[in-house]
């Protein structure tokens, strides 16, 4: 009998094993690790453009995690989403000018809204709005976007040439795509080496549909997500001349600062990087 | 089976063989409320197929969480994006090769030995011996290690996921240096508990479970009484158990997706 | 219930065969088989071997069925038993494997209380009681830890026998019971078969090939070949009756009604002699 009472007691540990194991996985390693323990306040904030950020998605100061997501909605008739955080009650001093700012942990991680303090004496209440608020960066929406972007645009209703001078390329290569938001316009045609100024001469072939261009736009070498292949994406300026055949875009961006960009989003998460980056300028100067 | 078994077409043998096999498993579910009175040979043989099994399990589950935070250090440092190797990990394990591997490691250490046990019980007149004895073998011998395969299973690939996590967060953290909270930060916001663990884990683990204590009992039940039958049931549980284990994933994943 | 009158359980006879006929594998084992076997006697079955002494010992139990014919044990035809009543009828039927069939996983004493822990909820204590007592009468009380493995096979089959007996059985089928046993095991079996028998009256059935041994315990012998009973009587007689399946079994002739050559065609024209076999 006792043989038969040893094998009950060690199933029976081996079955309390299995479970424990199992709440494990179901509680520290999962998302369910993350849902707000003890009290907590909601505070508001309207972003331009949100990005990827979901829902139960962390908020963070220092890289610290003090709440979550809660809701984001959009309103009908309003131009910005009304994101609404549920923050921790231990963090209830948080100045009520600090800039909410939608970042990506990593460059292959989910989005998160980081907070960088004001120098506000007076604290966010529940209910208060964040009224600072930076969009997920445009360099992020950016690559998001070109993650999946369709194939070169089709030549049906021909094309006209500009040309574009790059200190850099990168890797860019004939028959790259050019992209305006998103979108596939046109092919680059050729690249060649300037041999009296030293740098890079692209002619780009854009579709003819596409011919209300703007004169001072930029055209800038960016990457299609984290290994595909590098573009020419053009940001369009505000001239009310357009592009014409023949014409040179005067504002480029070569390849090298993106991937510095990439270097410095690497470390992000912590709200003293600045986000200083090269697309964001272009896009504020017009 | 045996008119099956003249038949020199594979196809219609394979066929012939899944349809018995799964005749076999309702003789079986109509035997479950007889063997309920069995209970005690039930926790006897979770015993021997789960809890004996904890050691290779727990090993592997080990060394595949290591080599996988190796593995995805090394690549995701290409991009920068070595704070995604806790989620990686976890992802990996918890959907793909923690069901899986535990299945495959299940059925050569468990299925095996079901099959072998079974084969000999009916080539020593084991089983005959029961039934002179009153004592229905599906209930008293087969259901036991078909119900014991089915609960052990997702414990043991609930175990081997632990112990890849703790192997990802030995080698990812302790010895590459990815930040402890960054590790599990990462992992906390991305890994879902119906998606990853409920479907991932349990559900597969529970259907291999069927899958693979169903094929060894059948082999071990079914199989010629000498020892060349037994030793090529035992082959057969665990070329059958594989194969049908992956092709069974392909099919869940494509489910619980 | 077709033949009430041949159905009439019959005092003397505790089995009852009744043209009882099985083809396996094409081939006939039993061809209209008749046997009775008498309540409280040792019968012995004897044959030469792939007659199907076995196959009949399976036909009693219910483990096989024919496929035509009676086999009554007890006023109960086995072949039209439910599963259910004939789970009651095999716990009153012991029975002894030729290999001893005792559960690998068990020692001595599970194997022998795996009976009564499956078909009762008597209390441990009695169980213990019980189960040390049929030891005690095959002589093996001191082994009742052994595992299996660890027993001889003579000492394997005395434990076989304790468990067939532990629910006192009407009925014990012996089969093969002297297979590989040196003479001092045989003598063992051999003396409990007889005590069981005479002490607590079990009808016994003995399938074997020892003449000798056979022939100081078995109160009837039946004869059978080619799936009839060519043969049958008392110990002393049956030798005597001058057929030839007695004289060639009894005597251990090569060739005679048991042929020495499997059926085959001209062995001339099987070795492709010309003008052969014409």
């Amino acid at each position: 009998m006792s043989q038969r009472q040893s094998y009950a007691v060690g199933t029976g540990l081996f079955i309390a094993l299995g479970f424990a194991a199992l709440g494990y996985l179901a509680t520290q390693t999962t998302s369910v690790a993350n849902s707000s323990r003890g009290p907590s306040y909601t505070v508001e904030a309207h972003f331009a453009n949100i990005g990827q950020l979901k829902e139960r998605a962390p908020v963070k100061v220092a890289g610290v995690r003090i709440g979550q997501v809660q809701s984001i909605v959009l309103d009908p008739g309003k131009e910005t989403a009304d994101v609404k955080l549920s923050i921790d009650k231990r963090y209830d001093q948080i100045p009520d000018n600090s800039v909410a700012t939608i970042f990506t942990s990593g460059l292959l991680g989910d989005q998160y809204v980081g907070l960088q303090y004001g120098n506000s004496k007076k604290s966010l209440a529940d209910g208060g709005t964040l009224a600072l608020t930076r969009p997920a960066q445009q360099l992020e929406e950016m690559l998001g976007k070109f993650f999946g972007a369709g194939g070169v645009a089709d030549n049906l209703g021909g094309s006209y040439s500009v040309k574009g001078r790059f200190t850099n390329v990168g890797s860019l290569s004939v028959g790259a795509p050019v992209k305006m938001a998103g979108v596939a316009i046109g092919t680059v045609q050729s690249i060649q080496a300037d041999p009296v100024k030293l740098d890079a001469e692209v002619t780009l072939s854009i579709d003819k549909r596409y011919d209300q261009i703007p004169d001072d736009s930029a055209a800038a070498v960016f990457t299609s997500g984290l290994i595909g292949t590098q573009y020419v994406a053009i940001q369009p300026g505000g001239s009310p001349d357009m592009l014409k055949n023949g014409d040179e875009l005067v504002l480029t961006q070569s390849a090298m600062q993106i991937e510095d960009l990439i270097g410095k989003f690497l470390v992000s998460g912590s709200p003293s990087a600045k986000p200083a980056d090269g697309g964001k300028t272009d896009g504020d100067k017009h | 089976m045996s008119a099956a078994m003249k038949n020199d077409n594979i196809v219609v043998r394979s066929l012939a063989q899944i349809g018995d096999c799964a005749l076999f498993l309702l003789r079986m579910l109509a035997a479950v409320p007889r063997s309920m009175r069995h209970w005690r040979e039930t926790v006897r043989q979770l015993w021997f197929v789960g809890a004996m099994s904890l050691i290779i399990i727990m090993v592997c589950g080990l060394f595949v969480g290591m080599v996988l935070g190796l593995q995805l250090y090394d690549v995701l440092s290409i991009f920068g994006g070595t704070s995604a190797t806790g989620t990686v990990v976890a992802i990996a394990i918890y959907r793909e090769l923690g069901p899986v591997v535990t299945a495959l490691l299940f059925a050569g250490r468990a299925g095996t030995s079901v099959t072998a046990e079974i084969g000999l019980m009916r080539a020593t007149d084991q089983i005959a011996a029961m039934e002179m004895m009153a004592v229905d073998p599906i209930a008293y011998v087969a259901v036991p290690r078909f119900l014991a395969g089915v609960i052990a299973m997702p414990l043991l690939a609930c175990v081997f996921c632990a112990l890849g996590i703790f192997g990802g967060h030995l080698v990812g953290v302790s010895w590459l240096g990815i930040d402890n909270g960054t590790f599990w930060s990462n992992m906390t916001a991305t890994v879902e508990v119906v998606k990853d663990v409920i479907n991932g884990v349990i559900w597969k683990s529970v259907v291999f479970g069927i899958v693979v204590s169903l094929i060894a009992v059948f082999q071990g039940y079914t199989t010629p009484p000498t020892s060349e039958g037994v030793a090529y049931a035992t082959t057969r549980t665990v070329v059958a158990s594989s194969i049908a284990i992956l092709a069974l994933d392909f099919v869940l994943t494509a489910f619980l997706m | 219930m077709t033949d009430s009158v041949s159905a009439k359980p019959d005092d003397s006879a505790l089995v009852r065969v009744r043209g009882l006929t099985t083809v396996l594998n094409g081939k006939k084992v039993f061809d209209a088989l008749d046997i009775d076997i008498p309540r409280g006697k040792i019968t012995a079955i004897m044959g030469p071997s792939g007659t199907g002494k076995t196959t009949l010992l399976k036909h009693i139990t219910g483990q096989m069925r024919g496929d035509a014919g009676e086999v009554w044990v007890d006023g109960h035809n086995v072949p039209k038993l439910s599963r259910e009543k004939l789970f009651e009828l095999r716990e009153r039927i012991g029975y002894l494997f030729q290999n001893s069939a005792l559960l690998t996983d068990y020692d001595v004493f599970e194997n022998v209380a795996f009976p009564l822990r499956q078909h009762t909820d008597l209390p441990e204590v009695l169980i213990r009681n019980i189960v040390l007592t049929k030891l005690q009468a095959v002589g093996l009380r001191g082994a009742a830890g052994l595992m299996p493995t660890e027993l001889s096979g003579g000492m394997a089959r005395r434990v076989a026998l304790a468990r067939a007996i532990v629910f006192d059985p009407m009925l014990i089928l012996y089969d093969e019971p002297f297979v590989g046993l040196d003479p001092i095991a045989l003598n063992q079996v051999l003396k409990l078969i007889r005590t069981l028998n005479e002490t607590l009256g079990i009808t016994s059935v003995l399938v074997a090939h020892e003449l000798e041994a056979i022939k100081q315990v078995a109160d009837h012998i039946y004869l059978i070949a080619n799936g009839k009973v060519v043969a049958q009587g008392d110990p002393k007689t049956i030798a005597d009756d001058g057929s030839p399946w007695t004289r060639q079994f009894f005597g251990g002739d090569a060739d005679g009604p048991v042929p020495f050559q499997y059926p085959a065609g001209d062995l001339g024209q099987a070795l492709g002699f010309p003008g052969s076999g014409a």
